[in-house]
């Protein structure tokens, strides 16, 4: 059955996506009592009691990977701006091999030590508790814009659902805003990231399954890429006109002027990958570091997924249908869904959207918890006293709180840029570089230039954002995180990390000049194994 | 740092960086696969290259 905008949504796709919706809340609440251990203490609740093999690490952090990100964001942006945002693909890459540099060092240490966030080891790194809630709060703050991405994407799904059963296009993304959080906010209330896990392998088996079956499909009866270049060549002007498209758009490879921006926001996002607080909580709850190792490695994989979703935004160009949806709503950020249920079968459409749509909520709901956990044990913690039960209870009041914060990201930005969402967390999460990563390979970073550093980042990094899209281009929204240079635009967090590196580096060297000392609180034995290997359990 | 898990993946990581820097090598239209341009082609690839050099390197111990 074809319903209005010829998209293949009617009941049966409808019944889909609630059978299956079904199966992924059983498997969640499910996972909150498999392996079970007391949900009412925070690093069970939060980091799964550090029990978690290589494949659910694999799992757990793919589902990072397969966010709304990798389905709204990066698509639209590619749709609408074309080859640039290929660079999704070399920072998936680069990413992993960070992760591999980091956090085998700091799963160990924060073994040897019993933390449980990034925060527990700076403030002893440095002994400095300032330095500590800083990075704390970069790491929530950075975690909000990251959220809201997550938010859109599950709006973006319910958006076409609605729109393809024929409900008034008037209100329709305003309902499916609301029902997508109210959804989001049950269910990080009531899984840990246990539960979280657990659904992750289920999403993930139906990503695949989508990716591979809607390419194939559009390949074999829609037109094959080549098609779709010609297509997007002669439509440009129409769509340039109503402002979807950039004029003259290149999918065909990268302008040379742009090879400074594409690797500058590869290498910047990389840098920002592992910084996340929930990125850091998924490594922690390994169970030991090889196990870790191996998880992560295999992690570039994952990529294919994401190289093939991107290039959804150039295979839209083959079917009408699917890109009359994305014209109607004016909105970039339906592209894949738009293209999914123009071409697949009413069933498989249910699926699709399904796995779209918890691909928004797992992470989403991840990253609350990971953000709750410091909030809870870095800030409040810093201040008074907790209970391990009041301490867990505090963190699931707080994850539902800041999913309402995060919720007014979603208004700053067009939904088709998106990923500017992503692009501002990272610029704000990368000043903790120097904090967390730097200070695992050398002692000799001092406390105060540090936090001078990371505030001189910050600062440098959010007002050349301010100053670009409002002063300079006047978008009156968040539309680009690029800033021209004599080399052409560059990735703004490259340039807030250098402003932050060079205080750090030279305070540093000020402070050893007025005779302070590297600190030995850690030393390089906290970083390796202790033999003979003790049991996971800390205390 | 006498650690060679942390040496080894540092220079995997500097290698998998080149592999993707190198623009002239990879930035062209030609050859295609399914009409799609080698631009993309090259870099889909590099991440089933990326994983077999980190899966290595990461079987050292320590």
């Amino acid at each position: 059955m074809v319903t209005l905008y010829g998209l293949n949504i009617d009941l049966i796709t409808v019944a889909v996506f609630m059978i299956l919706f079904g199966v992924f809340a059983f498997l969640g609440f499910y996972g909150g009592r498999w392996r079970r251990g007391d949900l009412s203490k925070l690093d069970e609740w939060g980091l799964a009691g550090r029990r978690m093999g290589w494949i659910l690490v694999w799992f757990l952090m793919g589902a990072d990977l397969f966010t709304a990100y990798t389905f709204i964001a990066v698509p639209s942006a590619f749709f609408a701006n074309g080859s640039i945002y290929f660079f999704a693909v070399p920072y998936v890459a680069w990413g992993f091999g960070l992760a591999l540099l980091t956090m085998p060092r700091l799963w160990m240490v924060s073994k040897n030590k019993g933390y449980v966030t990034a925060a527990d080891y700076v403030k002893d790194r440095f002994n400095s508790r300032p330095l500590a809630i800083a990075v704390a709060i970069t790491g929530a703050v950075a975690e909000l814009p990251y959220i809201a991405l997550q938010i859109v994407g599950m709006q973006a799904v319910l958006t076409v659902l609605l729109l393809g059963l024929g409900i008034s296009s008037h209100l329709v993304s305003e309902v499916a805003l609301i029902l997508a959080f109210i959804v989001l906010a049950a269910f990080t209330f009531t899984t840990g990231l246990r539960g979280a896990a657990l659904s992750g392998v289920f999403k993930d088996i139906l990503v695949w399954i989508t990716v591979l079956a809607t390419i194939a499909v559009v390949l074999a009866h829609y037109g094959n890429f080549s098609s779709a270049l010609t297509a997007a060549h002669t439509m440009n002007p129409t769509l340039a006109k109503e402002q979807l498209v950039i004029k003259n758009v290149d999918y065909f490879n990268l302008p040379p002027k742009l090879y400074l921006a594409y690797w500058s926001l590869a290498l910047g996002s990389t840098f920002a990958l592992y910084l996340y607080p929930h990125a850091i909580n998924g490594s922690l709850s390994a169970q030991n570091r090889e196990k870790l190792k191996i998880g992560t490695a295999l992690l570039p994989i994952y990529g294919i997924g994401l190289a093939l979703i991107t290039l959804f935004g150039l295979l839209i160009y083959n079917v009408p249908a699917a890109l009359n949806v994305v014209t109607s709503l004016k909105n970039g950020a339906v592209t894949v869904p738009a293209l999914i249920s123009a071409t697949m079968p009413d069933w498989f459409v249910g699926l699709a959207f399904l796995a779209i749509f918890i691909g928004g909520l797992v992470p989403a709901a991840i990253m609350a918890i990971g953000v709750a956990n410091l909030l809870t044990r870095n800030v409040i913690g810093e201040f008074t006293k907790l209970s391990p039960t009041s301490e867990a209870k505090l963190a699931k009041i707080l994850s539902t709180v800041f999913k309402f914060v995060a919720l007014l990201f979603v208004f700053i930005v067009p939904p088709t840029y998106a990923i500017q969402l992503q692009l501002l967390g990272g610029i704000i999460i990368t000043q903790t570089l120097p904090a967390i990563f730097l200070s695992m390979f050398t002692n000799k970073l001092e406390k105060n230039s540090t936090l001078i550093g990371w505030g001189g980042g910050i600062i440098t990094g959010v007002s050349l954002v301010i100053y670009i899209n409002l002063f300079v281009n006047h978008f009156g929204s968040l539309k680009t995180s690029l800033f021209p240079t004599f080399l052409g635009p560059i990735y703004i967090n490259l340039i807030a990390l250098a402003v932050n590196l060079g205080i750090s580096v030279i305070g540093s060297a000020i402070a050893y000049l007025g005779g302070w000392r590297p600190y030995t609180t850690l030393t390089n034995k906290d970083f390796e194994e202790i033999k003979p290997p003790t049991i996971t359990k800390e205390e | 740092m006498n650690n060679r898990y942390y040496i080894a993946i540092f220079l995997a990581l500097i290698l998998d960086i080149i592999l993707y820097s190198v623009f002239p090598v990879f930035n062209t239209v030609y050859p295609q696969v399914a009409g799609l341009p080698f631009f993309y082609v090259y870099q889909i690839i590099m991440l089933v290259i990326t994983s077999i050099i980190f899966l290595i390197v990461s079987m050292i111990k320590g």
